[in-house]
């Protein structure tokens, strides 16, 4: 009996050794039979193989179907009486094209050298599959939401009662895709807004590294960090239930108006899938999303900025501290502007202060920076003015302004310091330039050899040196006029009128004064009232005649004819002489010729020529 | 005899306008010998008096206005003592003197007093009225002689004449005009702000107030503003 035992146990345990000495590999779909189109299926191909064999993935062709993720594997070894076998896993997620038959094929496995091929699998795809339970491997948000505090309830109530919720949904593929949104699609140029990157995935994902990342052109950015906690939220997405993270944040501040597209987010993925209860690993794959591009259209400041206004869009405030309100002459005081609130402050130029009488005012000290709290961008400015009076007194110091446009209201607003004064005390030192310290000098004994002071006051005195040679000028020249406003000096036959009226200060060159052409001409005018023409003519020489022995010297009863070359003489243009030559003629024309009906024309002419030929002669 | 008049008529203004001349002008070296004599006595307020009586506002003695002002800073009359600093140096000039400069600065420092740098083109020409009427008179010279000497060139004497009379009338508005130099003697509040008693500031008289030159809110009274050069 005891050898019937024996023998059966070696011959158990040779068949045990023969079995395990034969690699096996079998493929396994859960579910199987029917299933829906939004299903996926798990497909495992599991292989045994005695030893440390080497093996080679499983191949296959699918038919109506799509891998959406794998594979991942397991492994397991096991030691038997000494013999070692290991069990390989490799599981793969599919999900159908369309409805219909669906197939998986020609799967074949490589181990140790040797081919094993595998039983073809089919599987049903319609409309409504059968309600069937969901595998716990197939919800990966049990690692990525442990920490959620919806599922943190008690351990052994959280997995049966999960199973059993579980149970109630249909099996999906997983979905997962990267989304960017921003908070405001039409901004104001300068306004802040927020694009967050998300991420939705129904799968438990282990990293994340993007590989392509916008350029924000058109944006000023600023980055907004991710909270510490940074726990995914629940929500239903397209009747899913998906997990969302965010990724990336950035506050954004339009540069310019107008249509400004954000380009997508590329980012790799590793996902894991499958279930690690009871020691079997999870899934892991890679996966690579691409986001959205997001348009925003930038809307341009409206018209009518105050002159105050420099760029600043967000609520700001504006305050001034002034330090010490007290101080003596020359001692420095410092004014700090701040201006802090929501909004990019870059580029704020320092306030400009008014010129303020008595007060030295220094260029400030920026300092200040932006901080992002929450999401929000906050901008901190500080300027610091070294103020120096002058003078004592109180001194004012008016509000200063500055303009900002607030997005809440879509206004230009103005924030404004509140007034200050500074009171200033003479100071008890003085300093001279070249740092010595003065002190009271007393009353000088002698006088200094300096000149007196001297003020220009209104004294006459310049007035009658400014007058004086003209009083002493103007009565002699007004002598020298009267003498020639005498009558004696009309020639003789003037007719009478002229000779009345050559009282006036037009009158006949005077004998011994110089040549005047306005007194020639008024003299010659006279002519024209007279209607004989030998008197004319007589009287016209004669005037000429006068004219000349006073401006041009010349010798008393010299002919007529000779007047031209009297005047080449004393140099005058031969032009002039010419003309004076020529007029000579017609003045002897007109004493000479007979009785004319009238000589009013020639009378005109020789006028006028007379004033041209003095022109020439003056 | 009608001519002969009007020939000396020049003469008689002349004389007439050299009266004022006539009259004695004050001493500066005795007043400030008889000054020195009360202040070295310490009876400033006395030296003060005999100080003052050697002030010509003509012809300023620097010395008589700087010890004028020492006395006046000693007695603790610093606005006071400002105006008299200042009547002792030249319009628009710096002080020569080192114990003026000094004293100046210590009053200046002590009562925290202005000094308004302010001026206008009429105050620039008020400095310039001595060049102005030296050169109107000059001009109206050469003019007179032009119109005499060159009959056919009266014209271009009268054009001399003309301008020289410019240069006097410009020389003599700009006594009138524009701003002055002026010293508060008494505290000035004002729209645009406080001006403490000392403070030197440039002033146009507008009515019975003066105006600070540049700025349109700060006028003085009259009583509060003494004119570094008076009228």
């Amino acid at each position: 009996m005891s050898r019937l035992a024996a023998a059966l146990c070696l011959a158990l345990a040779f068949c045990a050794a023969s079995a395990y000495g034969q690699p096996r590999a079998e493929m396994s779909l859960d579910p199987r039979g029917e299933i829906g189109l939004e299903e996926a299926v798990q497909v495992t191909i599991k292989i045994d193989s005695p030893g440390q064999t080497r093996l080679s993935p499983p191949r296959f062709l699918l038919d109506n179907l799509q891998i959406v993720s794998g594979p991942s594997q397991s492994t397991s070894i096991q030691v038997i009486n000494g013999a070692m076998s290991q069990s390989l896993s490799f599981t793969w997620l599919v999900q159908p094209q369309k409805l219909g038959r669906a197939r998986i094929h020609s799967a074949t496995v490589e181990v140790g050298g040797q081919s094993l091929e595998l039983a073809p699998a089919e599987l049903q795809v319609v409309e409504n599959p059968p309600a069937r339970p969901q595998r716990r491997s197939n919800d990966p948000f049990d690692r990525l939401f442990r920490n959620d505090p919806f599922f943190q309830r008690d351990p052994a109530e959280d997995f049966f009662q999960q199973r059993r919720r579980r149970q109630q949904q249909p099996a999906r593929a997983p979905q997962i895709f990267l989304e960017g949104v921003v908070d405001q699609s039409k901004p104001w140029l300068g306004q802040q807004l927020l694009y967050t990157l998300y991420l939705y995935t129904e799968v438990d994902v282990r990293s994340v590294s993007p590989t392509k990342l916008p350029d924000f052109k058109g944006f000023w950015t600023e980055v907004v960090p991710l909270p510490e906690n940074n726990a995914p939220e629940i929500l239903e997405r397209d009747g899913r239930r998906m997990g969302r993270l965010p990724l990336l944040q950035r506050a954004l501040f339009p540069r310019q108006s107008g249509r400004l597209e954000i380009g997508p987010v590329e980012a790799a993925m590793t996902v894991l899938s499958g279930d690690s209860i009871f020691g079997i690993s999870p899934m892991q794959s890679q996966v690579t999303r691409q986001s959205n591009p997001v348009i925003v259209e930038a809307r341009p400041l409206p018209a009518g900025a105050p002159a105050a206004f420099h760029g600043v869009v967000g609520q700001v405030e504006y305050s001034a501290k002034l330090e010490p309100r007290t101080l003596e002459v020359g001692q420095a005081a410092t004014l700090e502007l701040r201006l802090s609130g929501r909004g990019h402050l870059q580029g704020v130029a320092p306030p400009e202060i008014p010129a303020i009488s008595g007060l030295q005012v220094f260029p400030p000290q920026q300092s200040g920076g932006d901080t992002v709290k929450k999401t929000t961008v906050v901008g901190n400015r500080v300027w610091s003015y070294v103020l120096v009076p002058d003078r004592a007194g109180r001194i004012a110091l008016p509000p200063l302004g500055i303009a900002y446009f607030d997005p809440a209201t879509g206004r230009y607003q103005t924030a404004s310091t509140a007034p200050l004064e500074l009171e200033v005390t003479g100071s008890t030192q003085a300093v001279r330039p070249d740092g010595g310290n003065v002190a009271l000098h007393p009353i000088r004994p002698n006088a200094l050899p300096a000149e007196a002071v001297t003020v220009a006051g209104r004294s006459l005195w310049p007035l009658l040196l400014l007058l004086l040679p003209w009083l002493l000028v103007l009565p002699r020249w007004a002598l020298r006029r009267g003498r020639r406003m005498s009558p004696a000096t009309v020639p003789a036959g003037f007719p009478a009128k002229a000779a009345s009226a050559s009282a006036e200060p037009a009158a006949a060159p005077a004998a011994g004064s110089g040549p005047s052409r306005r007194d020639l001409m008024a003299q010659l005018e006279r002519l024209r009232e007279e209607r004989k023409p030998r008197q004319a003519a007589v009287f016209f020489e004669e005037t000429w005649r006068r004219f000349l022995e006073q401006g041009f010297a010349l010798p008393p009863g010299t002919p007529i004819a000779n007047w031209r070359d009297h005047l080449l003489r004393r140099g005058i243009a031969a032009d002039a002489a010419d003309q004076m030559a020529r007029l000579a003629d017609d003045l002897h024309y007109l004493r000479y010729a007979p009785e004319l009906s009238s000589t009013d024309e020639l009378r005109a002419d020789l006028l006028d020529r007379s004033q041209r030929l003095l022109k020439a002669l003056t | 005899m009608k001519t002969r008049f009007k020939i000396h008529l020049p003469l008689l203004a002349l004389l007439l306008g050299a009266l004022p001349a006539l009259a004695a002008p004050p001493d500066p070296l005795a007043a400030l010998a008889a000054g020195n004599r009360e202040a070295e006595a310490g009876r400033l307020d006395q030296a003060f008096a005999a100080y003052l009586e050697g002030y010509d506002p003509a012809a300023i003695h620097p010395t008589l206005a700087y010890n004028l002002g020492s006395t006046l800073h000693q007695l603790g009359r610093l606005p006071e003592a400002i105006l008299w600093y200042r009547r002792a140096v030249p319009a628009g000039k710096a002080a020569a003197d080192p114990w003026l400069e000094d004293n100046l600065l210590l009053a200046r420092r002590t009562l925290g007093s202005q000094n308004a740098g302010h001026s206008d083109a009429w105050a620039g020409l008020r400095r310039q009225a001595g060049l102005l009427t030296a050169s109107a008179v000059v001009l109206s010279w050469l003019a007179a002689g032009l119109f005499l000497l060159a009959p056919r060139r009266r014209g271009l004497a009268l054009t001399g004449l003309l301008a020289a009379v410019m240069l006097a009338a410009l020389a003599w508005l700009s006594h009138g005009r524009g701003a002055r130099e002026a010293v508060l003697l008494a505290d000035c509040t004002t729209g645009a702000g406080s001006l403490p008693a000392g403070s030197e500031l440039w002033v146009i008289r507008d009515g019975a107030d003066f105006r600070v030159a540049g700025s349109r809110d700060a006028a003085c009274p009259a009583a509060a503003v003494a004119l570094v050069h008076p009228d």
